[in-house]
């Protein structure tokens, strides 16, 4: 368990992964070529390089003459304040088709750190630090010679997550992601958008409206892909992969993010295979940029329900090359998959320093992957074409085509497009084609009520679903839009419904609303339900106010109930109130009492008790009031004594609860007789609301039936109450039942409430002392275990336990760069498979946090790679001294709970009212209530220093020689 | 670019490496004798038996400081100090100055006494520095006690009896002053100091510990670990004197090296960028050198500023560029939330401006301009609003009335052609607005109106020079004040390592990078006001 902490600390020290390692030996093209591994049936050759001019190219995007822009930066990370800027982008062309680039144009130049861009309405929007800018070739000679600022306000303040991964929606809305420090206030003609942290925008250029979702994949989502009916993923620049649909609604919520997938180590931006000269079976595949392992990951895509699944299959390609960093992902006018290799053996941004003088600015790769046995396309050159003809290839079979069309089309007079669209639509009655027509119209914001008409009573269901997320789009132009729109919530094809809830979460209607929250009646996946949810949210400050006056109808009464239980706080118990009292939602009973016990009107707390009937979850909900509001009604209710006796061992336990924290010292003579019961749950409440009460002689009570008692689960109750009221006393008592605890399971009971409290352990080690308690190693191996699982760490109680622990321990030596040399002169001669022993089941079992291959974890950073070219050194140092350093994301927080309790772990989730985190004592999500938290301190790593003191240096040396051995292969 | 870089990091690294004065031991520092050189107050320093002996008989007001008249750089101080009742306080100074005739001191203070041994002060200056007393554990209370100080560039660290206590990088550091010892106003109290030894240009070593450790033990000044990069006031030479100006009693104007702040929205970050309103503020101010801060934020409203973490105040900012000046431009987006909302725009505003009342009462308020119906009817057509932002310009008019404020009323401003979306001004719209700004202000603007051309130059090539100049200049300020990743540089990923060096004892180069800025930003400004002067 320690080593679990221990290798927290691995985690916790960045500079491990993949994100720092040694240049090259030799920069050639030729020498990586060599370094590729690669699927059989595929070859990788050169598109461009440096002889090209593009060093450390960030994105790329082919346009209608089939060139590809690259954009590059040397700027990135920080600007160094002597020089200029002048990141440019380039436009390559292969004149004379042998699959190399030949031409270098600069299109633009004297940019400042751009992170995103892509072609289109005639121009080019960038990405450019805190400005979405619009570049513009007025004259034709292939050089920008304008620019205009469409936007500013995006947060920089961690250059790594500036707005990227610019990408159209087939529909031309542009989508763009930021990261987790960035913090954004934009002006718009429509109001001020923010966003903070991490999300996705999205912008609509010719109604300048722009809309941030909150949501997607990761802390710093970075690649957004398309399926053939629009279907929209994100990739974070972690290794998931998330549905973007279901959160595209621009609440201040932020939904837990719909993971479909997840690479297997850090990986970004992602493609959808389309191409007729690849191989049958990678059609429809994900391929993303693994730029942290050196590796093209692939993925199977599958529809599931209203969303979709993924499975990971073999790599497209892999490498050793430390400099192969793959980035953006393309198909080619031939056919061919190209890849953007930004050529760097540093990509940390946080792990290695802005300056290092081994970042790469010299270096850029653009590959190209072809398959053997596959002719290439005919590049289709669709700008040379008549606006009939390029309308024309929306019909094309090849996606590459398509999309190219599109993007033309954006960039060509609407009128004339227009036209061509209106004729071409007569011709045809296959629903791909109508839905790239109706793309190209919104594109134009050109609505076309007939030709939505025809998508949404199409046969293809994803056909009908991209309609509902037109009609969606159209709603404020869009005749009977939201007939639609309601139609589409009973659709019987989920993803139909899924859509159809996202466009009906724009409306300003309380109705369509209600419409929309009859996708309930249907059955409900996470996708459906999260989008209800973030709509719910969202349409709030329209369908409450409505329900208020009496004017919001839902078809069902659960129907509301979803949308007062997803978004209620305290402001809901007034409307349960009243609906408590009309007998048409009797059938939602449970869940008006649950809102109204939020009241703070102490006469609502005895309307819920008395209503409550027995029920345990409206009970819980009162005792959550109490936390949450410190509401305790007065005079207590006298239909508690009733309660309090119920037969029903839940109703009884979560009865017995609330009289402890309402401090009901008339009960405190049965509760103590509850003590003895039958049931588990009852006794563990039972325990804790003596403690609540603090009545005369509690602490004896409790220690006696303690002592009596088997059961561990009330040992760890007896002891948390005990704890809270005289640690001392609980230390006494957790003494004397540890001579009969034995397996780890009994300790931790023991053990926990000691981690929890402020110098427990210490006083624990005390305890242990006076009482003369001789432990067997298994005892002591195992109470090491469960602290170093905690992340907790005492130094009296370790050496306490250290006196019963034999052998030649590494301890926690003073730290020194000197020590580190000569440990990572041993780690050479160290034995991996050994060390692999002690890394899985050695006295500290480091896999109980961090995750290796498929083993899964989540205390701590994921080690699968951090031996891919990491060095040794740093490996040391993390493990040995893990507050060192701490990794992004595995900064843990101590909670202080006002009655003494320390909690500390990750925070999972956190809003005004309630923190949750995951409590590294016990593994489990613990919420607290704002108002009961004393103290927080946003700490370091949970690994604590220590973690492998007990080990010998010979199994430190093989465990550090196993974790190099891990590249995340 | 790689040269580029490399050529920074051996600037950065001069001070580290760049000492090749040879080591020097001071002799006579202290002659053991009696106080021959030193100055302090009379009745409070005398020498026995080699020891240096403050003393008071009875509480005294003020801290008494005896002081060397040796000047100290990089040096290596050791000497023994002994402090009764060890519940008084004394203290070391060094490289430190006396700030008027009794002899008070300003600079750093390596403490002497309970809770406060062990610690780095700044007297009258910046206070804790290091207050972790690691070394309070070695202290013996009432008997002699070993106390070394060693100062090499911006690095400090100070040791008790052997046992390393303060470990300092100070970004802020004084490089130079004179030592002096210290008996702290309070009760009576007896301190003696001997065996005073002091070194120049010392090896970088400290109890018992090498270079390179005392070098991963440094962490920055309590001060700076928490505040933000503000360019310091002494940018501008003699503000230290202009303390209250009055308030606007002779109408507007740039009186002598004024700071005039400009905020607001998305529009003032843009005048940064165009340059035309600090370009006729230039001209205005003649030879007398103007300097101004633009601290628009995109989106910024009366409501809400948003600011990454440990930015600070507006009035830490306006107080460390010694503002003398605001003009706020506010109530654009805010109107767009109807009449019924101008009671809370005028709270939060009055809130906002007690805060600029702090550092200024010389405020200017610029009213909000009509919506421009848009081109295009994709967009929303926003001169509904115009109603509505002609009722907050009037709260502004009254608000500028009732505190005494100059009021620059946008009533009458054309904006039609001039915006971009109906709300945000073109080039051409800058320029005229800065132009309308500036004759409000004065009552006649320095240069006609039609003084820029249609591509946004001003058409003669002195005065486009000048724009130029002040746009670069201002391009400097945004890197200095408001820098990319400050995550790294001040917010709460400073300890990871991309702010750091990546050479051993991996110093950080990021906040000293930052601070170089300054020095270009006067460079800048020298360049502004030579090409103002060459302009008839």
């Amino acid at each position: 368990m320690r080593y679990i902490i221990f290798f927290l600390l691995l985690l916790s020290n960045p500079a491990w992964s993949g994100s720092v390692e040694k240049p090259a030996a030799d920069h050639s093209p030729e020498a990586q070529l060599a370094a590729f591994e690669v699927t059989e049936g595929y070859e990788i050759s050169l598109f461009a390089s440096e002889e090209n001019q593009i060093a450390n190219p960030i994105a790329m995007h082919f346009d209608g003459k089939d060139r590809l822009w690259v954009l590059c930066s040397l700027v990135y990370p920080q600007l160094v304040p002597t020089e200029k800027a002048d990141d440019k982008i380039y436009i390559l062309e292969d004149t004379d088709n042998d699959g190399r680039a030949d031409k270098t144009i600069v299109f633009a130049e004297g940019l400042n750190m751009p992170t995103g861009f892509v072609p289109g309405d005639g121009g080019v929007y960038v990405g450019e630090g805190s400005d979405l800018v619009f570049l513009k070739d007025t004259d034709g000679d292939d050089k920008a010679d304008s620019k205009k600022v469409i936007f500013s306000g995006f947060g920089t303040n961690d250059t790594h997550q500036n707005i990227n991964s610019f990408t159209w929606t087939p529909d031309g809305e542009l989508l763009y992601c930021q990261g987790l420090h960035a913090f954004s206030r934009i002006e718009t003609p429509w109001g001020i958008k923010k966003l903070d942290e991490h999300g996705v925008w999205r912008m609509r250029p010719r109604r300048l409206q722009l809309d941030p979702f909150r949501g997607v994949a990761g802390q710093n989502p970075w690649g957004i892909a398309f399926g053939h009916w629009g279907e929209g993923f994100v990739k974070g620049n972690g290794t998931s992969i998330s549905e973007l649909t279901p959160v595209a609604v621009p609440t201040l919520n932020r939904a837990n993010e719909l993971e479909i997938g997840k690479t297997a180590i850090k990986a970004m931006g992602a493609l959808v295979v389309d191409s007729p000269a690849l191989p049958d079976d990678i059609q429809g595949d994900i391929l993303i940029a693994g730029y942290y392992a050196h590796v093209i990951d692939r993925m199977k895509l599958y529809p599931d329900s209203s969303g979709h699944r993924t499975e990971n299959v073999p790599p497209l390609f892999r490498t050793d090359h430390s400099s192969f960093r793959p980035v953006d992902i393309k198909t080619g006018p031939d056919g061919a998959i190209y890849i953007a290799d930004w050529y760097n053996p540093i990509i940390g941004h946080y792990q290695a320093s802005l300056r290092h003088p081994d970042r790469d600015k010299v270096h850029g790769r653009i590959w190209r992957v072809t398959a053997k046995n596959h002719d290439l396309l005919e590049r289709p050159n669709l700008a040379s074409l008549s606006i009939e003809t390029v309308v024309s290839k929306l019909g094309s079979p090849i996606r590459y085509e398509r999309d190219r069309a599109r993007e033309i089309l954006s960039e060509k007079p609407t009128k004339e497009v227009i036209a061509a669209l209106d004729k071409w639509t007569t011709q045809t009655d296959d629903e791909h084609h109508l839905y790239e027509a109706l793309c190209v119209y919104a594109w134009h914001e050109t609505v076309n009520p007939g030709l939505l008409e025809r998508l949404h009573k199409a046969k293809d269901p994803l056909a009908r679903a991209f309609a509902a997320r037109v009609a969606g789009r159209w709603q404020d132009r869009l005749p009977k839009a939201e007939s639609y729109i309601a139609a589409s919530i009973h659709d019987p094809h989920p993803r139909v419904r899924l859509e159809a809830i996202v466009a009906a979460g724009y409306s300003k209607s309380p109705a369509l609303f209600a419409k929309a929250l009859e996708a309930l009646d249907h059955p409900v996946d996470r996708f459906i339900d999260t989008a209800l949810a973030q709509i719910s949210y969202y349409q709030k400050p329209v369908w409450f106010p409505a329900l208020k006056a009496g004017t919001f109808q839902t078809k069902k009464p659960e129907h509301l109930a979803f949308a007062l239980q997803t978004t209620a706080g305290s402001d809901a118990a007034g409307t349960a109130r009243t609906m408590l009292a009309d007998p048409q939602f009797e059938s939602i009973r449970e869940i008006l009492l649950i809102l109204l016990s939020q009241s703070r009107k102490p006469t609502d707390q005895v309307t819920v008790l008395t209503g409550a009937d027995g029920n345990a979850k409206v009970l819980e909900a009162l005792a959550d009031a109490v936390a949450l509001h410190k509401l305790i009604p007065k005079p207590i209710p006298v239909e508690l004594e009733t309660i309090i006796k119920s037969d029903k061992p839940e109703t009884r336990a979560a009865a017995i609860r609330l009289a402890g924290l309402w401090k009901v010292k008339d009960q405190a003579a049965f509760i103590a007789e509850s003590l003895q019961s039958e049931n588990s749950q009852v006794r563990n409440e039972a325990v804790a609301a003596l403690g609540k009460i603090k009545g005369a002689g509690a602490i004896e009570t409790i220690t006696k039936a303690a002592t009596q008692s088997n059961d561990a689960s009330f040992h760890q109750a007896s002891l948390d109450t005990l704890a809270a009221l005289d640690t001392k006393k609980a230390a006494a008592l957790a003494a004397a039942l540890v001579n009969k605890a034995t397996t780890q399971p009994q300790l931790k009971s023991i053990v926990t409430p000691f981690i929890r409290k402020t110098s427990g352990l210490d006083m624990l080690a005390a305890a242990l002392e006076s009482s003369g308690a001789e432990l067997t190693p298994e005892q002591s191996g195992n109470i090491r275990t469960v602290i170093g699982n905690a992340g907790a760490y005492s130094a009296k109680l370790d050496a306490f336990l250290g006196a019963n622990a034999p052998g030649d321990k590494i301890g926690i030596p003073e730290y020194s760069e000197g020590l580190i040399a000569k440990l990572a002169s041993e780690v050479k001669k160290g034995d991996p498979d050994h060390g692999k022993q002690v890394f899985q089941n050695g006295a500290i079992s480091c896999i109980g946090c961090h995750q290796v291959g498929n083993q899964m974890a989540s205390l701590g950073p994921d080690l699968s790679a951090v031996g891919a070219g990491l060095p040794v050194e740093l490996i040391i140092e993390a493990i040995l001294w893990p507050r060192r350093q701490v990794k992004e994301g595995f900064l843990s927080s101590v909670i202080t709970t006002k009655s003494g309790q320390v909690i500390s772990g990750y925070i999972q989730k956190e809003n005004k009212q309630r923190v949750s985190l995951r409590d590294a004592a016990t593994g489990a999500v613990t919420t607290i209530a704002g108002n009961d938290i004393a103290a927080r301190v946003d700490a370091g790593t949970l690994m604590p220093p220590g973690l492998t003191a007990n080990l010998s240096r010979e199994e430190l040396i093989d465990m550090v020689a196993y974790l190099t051995t891990l590249k995340g292969k | 670019m790689r040269y580029l870089t490399f050529l920074i990091f051996t600037v950065i690294s001069i001070p580290l490496c760049g000492r090749s004065e040879p080591q020097r031991v001071e002799e006579d520092f202290f002659n053991g004798t009696d106080l021959s050189g030193w100055k302090g107050n009379e009745g409070f320093w005398t020498v026995k038996e080699g020891a240096i002996v403050g003393h008071s008989d009875s509480k005294i007001s003020k801290n008494e400081f005896l002081w060397s008249p040796v000047k100290v750089k990089d040096f290596h101080l050791s000497l023994e100090v002994k402090l009764e009742p060890n519940t008084c306080n004394a203290g070391i100074q060094f490289r430190s100055r006396p700030i008027n005739d009794y002899g008070q001191a300003r600079g750093y203070q390596a403490d002497v006494g309970q809770n406060v041994w062990g610690r780095l002060y700044h007297e009258h200056g910046r206070k804790k520095l290091d207050w972790r007393g690691a070394g309070e554990a070695a202290v013996k209370p009432g008997e002699w006690n070993h106390y070394e100080i060693l100062a090499v560039g911006d690095r400090i660290w100070t040791a008790i009896n052997g046992k390393l206590s303060v470990a300092i990088q100070d970004p802020k550091a004084d490089l130079e002053g004179q030592i002096a010892v210290q008996i702290h106003s309070g009760p009576p109290q007896t301190v003696q100091y001997r065996n005073l030894k002091l070194t120049h240009n010392p090896a970088v070593s400290l109890a018992g510990m090498s270079e390179e450790d005392l070098n991963a033990a440094l962490i920055p000044p309590e001060d700076i670990k928490n505040s933000a990069a503000i360019i310091p006031r002494s940018v501008s030479p003699g503000l230290e004197e202009r303390r209250s100006l009055p308030h606007f009693k002779n109408g507007f104007q740039t009186g002598k090296n004024p700071v005039i702040v400009l905020t607001g929205g998305t529009d003032v970050v843009k005048q940064s960028r165009n340059g035309y309103l600090e370009t006729l503020l230039t001209r205005l101010s003649g030879n007398k050198p103007v300097l101004v801060r633009n601290l628009g934020w995109q989106a910024d409203t009366v409501y809400a500023q948003q600011r990454p973490r440990e930015f600070g105040t507006h009035f830490d900012t306006l107080n460390r560029i010694d503002a003398s000046i605001v003009i706020a431009t506010f109530g654009q987006m805010e109107s767009l939330d109807g009449v019924q909302k101008i009671p809370d725009f005028l709270a939060a505003y009055r809130t906002l401006l007690d805060e600029y009342e702090r550092k200024t009462k010389q405020i200017v308020l610029v009213t909000p301009h009509r919506f421009e119906k848009p081109e295009s009817d994709l967009l929303p057509d926003l001169t509904a609003h115009n109603e509505s932002v002609e009722k907050y310009s009037e709260a502004i008019r009254e608000l500028a009335k009732e505190r005494n404020y100059i009021c620059v009323d946008l009533k009458n401003f054309e904006v039609a052609g001039q915006t971009l979306d109906g709300i945000h001004f073109t080039d051409q719209g800058h320029w005229k607005l800065a132009f309308e700004t500036v004759s409000q202000l004065t009552g006649a603007a320095p240069l006609s109106g039609d003084a820029v051309n249609e591509s946004g130059a001003f058409s003669d090539p002195q005065l486009e020079a000048l724009r130029q100049a002040i746009v670069k200049k201002n391009f400097l300020w945004h890197q200095h004040w408001r820098p990319t990743n400050w995550a790294f540089a001040y917010g709460d990923r400073q300890k990871v390592p991309s702010s750091h060096d990546h050479r051993p004892g991996k110093p950080r180069w990021m906040p000293k990078e930052i601070d170089q800025i300054i020095g270009l930003i006067e460079n800048a400004e020298g360049d502004i006001q030579t090409l103002n002067n060459q302009i008839k």
